[in-house]
């Protein structure tokens, strides 16, 4: 299966070390990949001012795809691959919307036909890849290592249609680190939002959600969180030093995506896996 | 209290939520609440109430709602979907009544326009940016080896944006302006 690679927004302009990971460990475990020309939004952000407009977006990103030859879209962010994943849903039976869509794709000479799948990187890691095949190539264990898992709201929902992990008790994650040895156990926070969709209207609240539920997890005793989604983590890596002053706690715990912690398991180099753009502080976890 | 009268509710709310997601079902709502004691902007913000919102698209009284901008706090969680033992999908009626507003030409916050506005400049939310290392450089995309992203023919992108309507909302003065 050729992969067609999408970035998406937050991951191609800010979170730069998802895509640098992402690229390293599908690129180690032989996943045949290679980048979407062209790729725009995929619409998410926007969904809730002009539902056409996100429509569009999302049915570009499938055209660009299907036009350059790919058999599926692999993707590194949560709302990206929930857009892409929606839109098949949503066209089977609104055929006025599909023709509007095709009017505008004709501009840039693209067509909508039919949807790719859309493989989140927790599939292929899980699915493609395999737990086996990452227990393999683990050189060292990450021992000393007890993480909270934050899946990301829209990797586990909606219900209607398929979804990378189950809404109520997602686990891929958790086994993916396990084998690694990394302890990562459940708790009862692990389900809650990040918060990131409201930081534009209200971004005062959006710290206070997202630092409460670092504060929480360190409260629990982990040491460290592990993330999906580049817009989660956004809020519960990078976003750390704010969140921990609007809510006045001590907030600063490391974490990195899944990935991350793949590459650091089967002995990548730190930089190679972008680590030098995490400051959340990973350095004596990691090292000792 | 204010009294509305029942002849003044707007019978169409339910087709126009309807024309934006076919298979949404408002109106299966029995209001039991599930929706809004699991949901997480309704702890910030007691003013927003998934159920209520349900409740006042099936009687068509949706105006105050859609005039005071609070669906914009909505998380997008999803979590009301899965709470929902009707599945009535509270979210994506939230998100197509936000489209009904702006449809009526109220605007949406300045974060949202600013994305779209950007979305036709560039194809992305956000320009790309200099991150900081732990060695305290700054680096871009192109330092980190990363391929160049862009939209190659703006134009044309432009165009097809067009026809979806992206100038539309674009188009929409916010209050504050129009004063």
């Amino acid at each position: 299966m050729k992969y067609g690679f999408f970035t998406g927004c937050t991951t191609q302009t800010d979170t730069y070390e998802n895509e640098i990971s992402a690229r390293a460990i599908l690129k180690h475990f032989g996943i045949d990949f290679q980048d979407i020309d062209d790729q725009s939004c995929c619409g998410t952000p926007i969904k809730s001012t002009k539902y056409e407009m996100w429509a569009f977006l999302s049915a570009r990103v499938h055209a660009l795809a299907i036009a350059q030859g790919f058999d599926a879209i692999a993707t590194v962010c949560n709302g990206c691959d929930l857009a892409l994943s929606e839109l098949m849903h949503e066209l089977e039976h609104h055929s006025d919307l599909r023709k509007k869509i095709n009017e505008a794709l004709a501009e840039e000479g693209l067509h909508f036909d039919f949807p790719l799948p859309i493989r989140n990187i927790l599939t292929i890691l899980y699915e493609d890849v395999g737990l086996e095949k990452i227990k393999k190539n683990v050189k060292k264990k990450l021992t000393g290592f007890k993480t909270a898992c934050h899946y990301g709201c829209h990797i586990i929902r909606p219900t209607s249609f398929q979804r990378p992990d189950d809404a109520e008790n997602p686990t891929k994650m958790q086994e993916i680190l396990e084998v690694l040895g990394v302890e990562s156990p459940s708790y009862p926070e692990l389900l809650d939002c990040c918060a990131a969709t409201i930081i534009g209207v209200d971004a005062e609240n959006a710290l206070t959600v997202s630092g409460e539920k670092i504060h929480i997890i360190k409260q629990r005793g982990y040491n460290s969180i592990a993330n999906v989604c580049p817009f989660c983590h956004k809020q519960l890596g990078a976003g750390q030093d704010v969140a921990g002053r609007v809510i006045g706690k001590d907030v600063k715990l490391p974490a990195m995506f899944l990935s991350q912690y793949i590459g650091l398991a089967i002995g990548m180099d730190e930089e190679k896996l972008g680590l030098h753009l995490n400051l959340t502080g990973w350095e004596e976890l990691v090292h000792k | 209290m204010e009294i509305v009268e029942f002849d003044s509710r707007d019978k169409m709310i339910i087709e126009q939520i309807r024309a934006r997601y076919i298979d949404l079902t408002p109106e299966d709502c029995y209001t039991c609440l599930k929706c809004t004691n699991g949901c997480p902007a309704t702890k910030l913000y007691p003013k927003f109430a998934p159920h209520k919102f349900m409740v006042a698209s099936i009687f068509g009284l949706v105006d105050d709602i859609l005039e005071s901008g609070i669906l914009w706090y909505c998380f997008h969680c999803i979590k009301c979907e899965t709470r929902c033992p009707m599945k009535t999908a509270p979210s994506q009626i939230i998100s197509s009544l936000a489209n009904i507003a702006i449809s009526r030409g109220i605007a949406p916050p300045k974060a949202f326009t600013g994305m779209i506005r950007a979305i036709k400049e560039k194809g992305a939310i956000a320009q790309p940016r200099e991150v900081p290392t732990t060695d305290f450089d700054f680096l871009t995309r192109d330092d980190l080896g990363l391929p160049p992203r862009g939209i190659k023919d703006i134009e044309k992108f432009q165009k097809a944006l067009k026809i979806i309507g992206a100038d539309e909302v674009l188009a929409i003065k916010p209050k504050e302006e129009e004063k």
